[in-house]
């Protein structure tokens, strides 16, 4: 962390350049910058220290640190890209740019398999497809018969396991998305569009005339 | 299977990922938002057919003051419910899952301080009467 460029920037120490984190992201500038008053706020919520703790993540997402869920699990994992037990603000843009709704698709396909990929094996194996099935039904009032639940994986593998050797591939999972477009739902938020807009209690000092000077 | 159209998009029964990804725990957006109003999604199973579900629900609405039924221009089975008082906005749909089940799913924005109340005193209660309280499959 802490990369700098000649141009002399008004950042706190040890943060990112955002403008070169604009240029590799759907972000611009000054979305990066309001993305960074979030980060902030997020990363010192239990420790300020500069970063997203698994604890500050589920404190942001549920509003309850203590809470474990095993699929904010798995989303915590991929954003701590250099697997380091913690999100720094530029794990954060990158990941976050897969969920713009101008990120390209083969992204978010990517990011979704290895969302339920549980043991990164590159396969999702029909008993994690079970694992994650019952989880979600455990936080739910939903409630489904053992034989239901047997019925429903069946026909999802059915469909998705083209080669029927009991797990989706990566191309499988390509070519099951792409049948079932909804699937990829949950990896769009469209409040990334107009991130500065849409948080106007974000107040935040620009850099953007300074940097397009 | 023939390929859907538009205007069927919803009609497809839900696969196991569909059902995975109503997780909360996939939905980020709470680290982006901050105000007054929360927002909370509930799912229920259901033996009871999406248009008797549907009718049950504006009954009732038609009995209580101050909330109104709106299409749901997203959904092909579902009711967006409205309160006149701006403490709430209910989002009712009805997927299906296989044979006779479906799954009621309610999406709500309500007010922190008193957006809750007709979700918790009448929509809740009634859909837990037309809910599926145990995993019995058979008729």
């Amino acid at each position: 962390m802490g990369c700098f460029n000649s141009k002399p920037t008004r950042q706190s120490p040890g943060q990112v350049d955002p403008v070169i984190l604009a240029s590799q992201t759907a972000f611009t500038v000054s979305e990066v910058e309001a993305l960074f008053e979030l980060f902030k706020s997020i990363s010192s919520s239990v420790v300020d220290d500069g970063l997203i703790s698994k604890e500050e993540f589920q404190l942001a997402i549920f509003k309850n640190r203590k809470k474990e869920n095993i699929f904010a699990n798995r989303i915590f994992d991929l954003f701590d890209v250099k697997r380091k037990g913690v999100i720094d603000f530029d794990d954060f843009v990158r990941s976050l740019n897969v969920f713009h709704p101008n990120a390209p698709l083969e992204d978010k396909i990517d990011f979704s398999f290895k969302l339920y990929d549980l043991d990164s094996t590159g396969f999702i194996e029909r008993q994690e497809v079970k694992q994650m099935l019952i989880a979600l039904l455990c936080e739910s009032e939903m409630k489904l018969a053992d034989e239901v639940i047997e019925t429903i994986i069946d026909k999802t593998f059915l469909d998705a396991d083209l080669n029927q050797d009991g797990k989706i591939d990566m191309d499988e999972w390509q070519n099951f998305v792409s049948k079932n477009p909804s699937l990829l739902k949950i990896m769009t938020l469209p409040y990334l569009r107009d991130i500065t807009t849409s948080f106007p209690s974000f107040v935040f000092n620009s850099n953007v005339d300074e940097i397009a000077a | 299977m023939p390929e859907l159209d538009e205007d069927h998009m919803m009609a497809k029964d839900l696969n196991a990922f569909d059902l995975i990804s109503f997780s909360s725990g996939f939905d980020i957006s709470g680290l982006l938002t901050h105000s007054e109003y929360l927002n909370c999604v509930e799912r229920f199973v259901s033996k009871e057919k999406p248009e008797k579900i549907l009718e049950r629900v504006k009954a009732m609405v038609d009995k209580v003051e101050r909330v109104v039924v709106r299409k749901d221009e997203k959904a092909c089975e579902g009711v967006k419910l409205e309160g006149l008082d701006g403490n709430f906005v209910i989002a009712v749909r009805i997927y299906r899952l296989m044979n006779e089940l479906v799954v009621i799913e309610v999406k709500r924005k309500e007010k922190k301080v008193g957006g809750g109340q007709f979700w918790r005193t009448q929509l809740r209660p009634l859909l837990l009467e037309l809910a599926l309280l145990h995993g019995n499959a058979s008729k």
